[in-house]
């Protein structure tokens, strides 16, 4: 009989479709958790530094604290999706053996970048070699805990992370005021870290409570890095976006140098750092609506993909999601609109309670918009995360990267009454990106689950 | 490698040099008795992974064969195109199928022009992933398979396609005459060999590949189905083996369309042609045909019971051990036979690994049968020396076409019982008038029908002078009207015919 016609039995249909791109959301959300409390514990401890140590001293450790955060997140963001992805696939492949060694892996070359990143840094410092010593391991620490909270993140045991930084901010917060007071600016570093060690280790427990025990070491994940650079370039692009604003105004004129690389701006840094305390609540809300209305519908719209529904039906379940999208969004738009209005009423309110000068109001005013606009903007990406749509993820956060950069040196040259413009600009042009990308992605979504599919 | 001129391209699909078998055998000694044309190949297989070797010694005048595996693929981006080309090129493929919708063939020309175009052509890649392609896809989904399981239509539409796509932008090799010897993705490729050297193209189906396709979609396990429990044949295939149909069926009407010349090996299949709308002007019958010197004088010539009254016998089943050739039904009528004909010996000759699962059952069958001491599993064995101790042979299957093997056993002198499908009863009974009146070499039975398969082999075996008459019959039969020499020159006569013309266009109809 001539014809083999099809044996096709072995290349017929493929489970494709990995359904655990949940594990983005909670490694976004968690990473901006803790970052939020660390801005809040900086926070805190100003309003005590009179107490202690010198002025002079405090503002050498804020600056060491705020560095160390602004780059462990940008280094560790360079593997923390691509990490994620990974451990998301073999949960779904149903192997979680490899969670230790990968958590292993990526701790011994995250650290060992850690490394070569803090010493050279701290070399050029003519701070005590203790203090120093000190700095490369917070830095270390803080890389620590980000690796681990991917990790912790898979589990979605958010109560022991609660517990932990609660625990590790008083801590934090108790040791440097106790230890400042007799060991000066070295024992108020040696107080802080403790408390973030005390993070660190609670996070670790329950990491080797809740996953067996593996070989120490799982190369796997390498491969991913290759697979999903895209992944990795956002997520590198993303933190340094949200930092470079930052960077931009330490080039500006009215910068203060307070020792060598440690610079500051009075008038810009407080006002930005305090206006994102205000979006937590959003984050909040968002997990809820997310867990609760959106994933079952996200679900269940992947559940018909596979379930052989017909493609009306699916089309049907895809306009539910999108509903509860718009909902979410909305949500949150009226949630975190209410707070920003109330934030830039009470501005002068705030910034005599924050311990900040007349000056910052209007510049509070504006960035309280821009953080507004930036939780906007880190919802939708986590959106787009769900639908892995990687590369409109890069793009947009790569337009971000270039506006802040750009329309924040722009405001430094302008002058004083256009600080803050430049980030929130930044976020609109960059959210209305995001938009416009989430909006097709949701029109063309059967398109894109089928036709992307490998073959 | 050093490019040839050649004459001659078969596209085999499945079977030469790799698969034995009536068309695989055909075409070996086709090219054999052939020496003066030059032939090349393109040979389908599934895929690299799976281990094929040649199951043929290569003859001299066979060269540069080329294998395509239909299945593996390699999709590389293509690339970036103007949007508004490929959504015109991707038109096309939409007219193209909307035409085949109304019955009409002819429009492949145009889509050929999409994606002859070079760099600028159409690409797998535009026709996997693209949102042109995309479009069509539903817009088809919703016109004619509305309510059915999207990701079974989607995959149903990427694993049937995929090939012709592959097929697409395979290089071929040159040839004056491209000679495809099965439609589907075969005759699919003739076609493309067609338009690309501009050089006539030559159908020969020894089975109906659309029937065979449908046979084979109906029994499948593995197409998905509406209800989970469909394992027995059906009139209605449902929704996602009638898209495999109308794949395949497609593929045929296309290959009848632009053929320039088919042949068949009996009228059966001729008319099933003509049913799928193939001209009956450009049709032609040529039987197969067998090397009679290599089956002479096998047997003994005098007649077998000149031994005296004989009481044992030998009934041998020539064939491969799968479904279609229904060998539970030809275990079954033995197990009647050996009833009557105490002294029975069964000797199962052809390969057993092709569907180890359905051998596995036989074997069981032959088992609960309580047969085991009669009947053996020869395997893969050479035949023409087991013909010699053969006093009858039978054939059950479900579908054939025109059997070598009932050519080879009355060419030795072996009378053989056969279902009545395909040519078997022209072989047996004669065709015309005057072969009619030959006499019979063998008997016909009901497909699927052990308790008459199981009476005629007993007929036979125990009628010496009918016997003799049939082995005459037969020995008669085959020598006048299925030689290979007579094929071997029909063919040769077709060949010249076709690297003559200039043109496809210039070939005409005629009359072999």
């Amino acid at each position: 009989m001539a014809g083999i016609g099809f044996e096709l039995k072995k290349i017929l249909r493929r489970d494709t479709f990995s359904s655990e791109m949940k594990a983005y959301l909670y490694s976004a959300l968690i990473s901006s958790g803790p970052w939020v409390m660390s801005v809040a514990c900086i926070a805190v401890l100003g309003l005590y530094r009179f107490s202690g140590i010198a002025s002079f001293d405090y503002e050498v450790f804020r600056a060491t604290v705020t560095c160390t955060f602004a780059f462990s997140l940008i280094h560790v963001g360079v593997f923390q999706l691509v990490v994620t992805r990974y451990l998301a696939d073999r949960f779904y492949a149903e192997d979680e053996r490899i969670t230790l060694a990968t958590f292993i892996t990526s701790s011994v070359i995250i650290l060992c970048g850690g490394v070569m990143l803090s010493v050279p840094f701290y070399m050029m410092f003519p701070l005590p070699f203790g203090y120093k010593m000190l700095g490369v391991i917070l830095f270390e620490i803080i890389c620590g805990i980000w690796i681990t909270m991917i990790f912790i993140a898979a589990v979605k045991n958010y109560n022991s992370i609660v517990y932990a930084f609660a625990a590790g901010v008083t801590v934090s917060i108790g040791g440097a005021l106790l230890l400042g007071k007799y060991y000066g600016l070295t024992g108020y570093l040696l107080g802080y870290t403790i408390g973030q060690a005390v993070i660190l280790y609670c996070l670790i427990s329950r990491l080797l409570v809740e996953f067996p025990p593996s070989d120490p070491w799982n190369a796997g994940v390498f491969r991913y890095f290759r697979k999903y650079w895209d992944l990795m370039a956002a997520g590198f692009i993303f933190n340094l976006a949200i930092w470079v604003d930052k960077f931009v105004f330490w080039a500006a004129p009215d910068a203060r140098t307070i020792m060598q690389a440690f610079i500051t701006h009075d008038l810009y840094e407080p006002a930005v750092f305090y206006s994102y305390l205000t979006i937590v609540p959003t984050l909040a809300i968002f997990l809820i609506r997310i867990e609760t209305e959106f994933y079952d519908h996200y679900r269940s719209y992947y559940a018909r993909v596979t379930g052989k529904a017909p493609l009306s039906a699916i089309l049907q379940e895809k306009e539910k999601m999108a509903t509860r999208i718009l909902r979410s969004v909305r949500d949150v738009f009226v949630v975190q609109g209410g707070i920003t209005l109330l934030g830039m009423f009470f501005a002068a309110e705030l910034c005599s309670a924050g311990g900040l000068t007349p000056l910052h109001i209007p510049l509070l005013r504006v960035s309280l918009i821009g953080s507004f606009l930036m939780a906007l903007f880190t919802i939708t990406v986590i959106v787009l995360y769900y639908f892995d749509l990687r590369r409109r993820v890069l793009l947009a956060v790569t337009i971000l990267l270039v506006l802040n950069t750009l329309l924040s040196f722009f405001t430094t040259m302008m002058g004083i009454q256009y600080y803050g413009y430049g980030f929130t600009y930044a976020y609109f042009f960059a959210l209305l990106t995001a938009f416009y990308m989430l909006y097709d992605g949701v029109k063309n979504l059967e398109y894109i689950t089928f036709a992307r599919q490998p073959v | 490698m050093r490019s040839r001129e050649h004459d001659v391209c078969f596209i085999l699909e499945g079977t030469y040099p790799f698969v034995t078998g009536g068309v695989s055998a055909w075409v070996h000694n086709l090219i054999l008795g052939l020496p003066e044309i030059n032939f090349t190949g393109i040979s389908i297989l599934p895929s690299a992974s799976e281990e094929r070797s040649l199951h043929y010694e290569l003859p001299d005048n066979f060269r540069d064969m080329q294998v395509i595996y239909l299945h593996d693929h390699d999709l590389v981006s293509s690339k970036k195109k103007n949007a508004a080309t490929v959504k015109k090129q991707v038109n096309a493929i939409r007219e193209f199928h909307d035409k085949m919708k109304s019955k009409e063939y002819s429009d492949f020309p145009r889509l050929f022009d999409a994606y002859k175009n070079g760099v600028n052509g159409l690409h797998v890649h535009d026709l996997m992933y693209g949102k042109e392609a995309w479009k069509i896809l539903t817009d088809f989904y919703e016109k004619y398979s509305r309510d059915a399981s999207f990701i079974d239509y989607f995959w149903t539409y990427r694993v049937s396609h995929l090939p012709l796509f592959k097929i697409m932008a395979e290089k071929l090799p040159q040839a004056r005459v491209y000679h495809t010897v099965s439609t589907g993705y075969a005759g699919f490729i003739g076609v493309m060999a067609k338009y690309y050297f501009n050089r006539p193209l030559l159908l020969t189906e020894h089975g109906i590949y659309t029937k065979e396709r449908r046979l084979e979609i109906s029994t499948s396990r593995w197409i998905p189905t509406e209800d989970e429990q469909q394992n027995r044949v059906r009139r209605e295939l449902g929704t996602f083996r009638d898209f495999w149909m109308r794949v395949f069926r497609s593929m045929g009407k296309l290959t009848y369309h632009e053929a320039n010349f088919i042949t068949t090996i009996y009228d059966g299949n001729r008319l099933l042609q003509i049913a799928d709308d193939a001209d009956p002007k450009k049709i032609a019958v040529i039987p197969n045909g067998i090397d009679v010197e290599q089956f002479s004088g096998l047997k003994n010539s005098e007649c077998p019971d000149i031994r005296g009254i004989q009481d044992e016998f030998v009934i041998g089943f020539i064939g491969r051990v799968v479904q279609i050739k229904d060998v539970k039904t030809f275990i079954r009528a033995c197990k009647i036979a050996s009833f009557q004909i105490p002294k029975l010996k069964v000797e199962i000759l052809g390969p057993t690994d092709e569907d180890p699962d359905y051998f596995e059952e036989c074997r069981e069958l032959v088992h609960i049968l309580d047969l085991d001491g009669i009947l053996t599993f020869r395997g893969s064995v050479r035949v023409p020396s087991y013909l010699p101790q053969i006093d009858l042979v039978v054939l059950t299957s479900i579908s054939e076409a025109q059997p070598l093997v009932i050519l080879e056993a009355n060419c030795t002198g072996i009378p053989v019982v056969a279902s009545d499908v395909g040519a078997c009863r022209d072989l047996l009974l004669g065709l015309t008038p005057e072969d009619k009146s030959l006499g019979p070499s063998g008997m016909v039975t009901k497909v699927a029908d052990p308790a008459e398969t199981a009476q005629a082999m007993v007929a036979i075996l125990s009628d010496p002078a009918l016997r003799s008459r049939m082995k005459e019959a037969g020995m008669t039969r085959v020598r006048k009207y299925y030689t290979q020499r007579d094929l071997n020159t029909k063919y040769l006569s077709i060949y010249r015919r076709l690297m003559e013309a200039k043109s496809p266009e210039e070939v005409e109809a005629w009359r072999v």
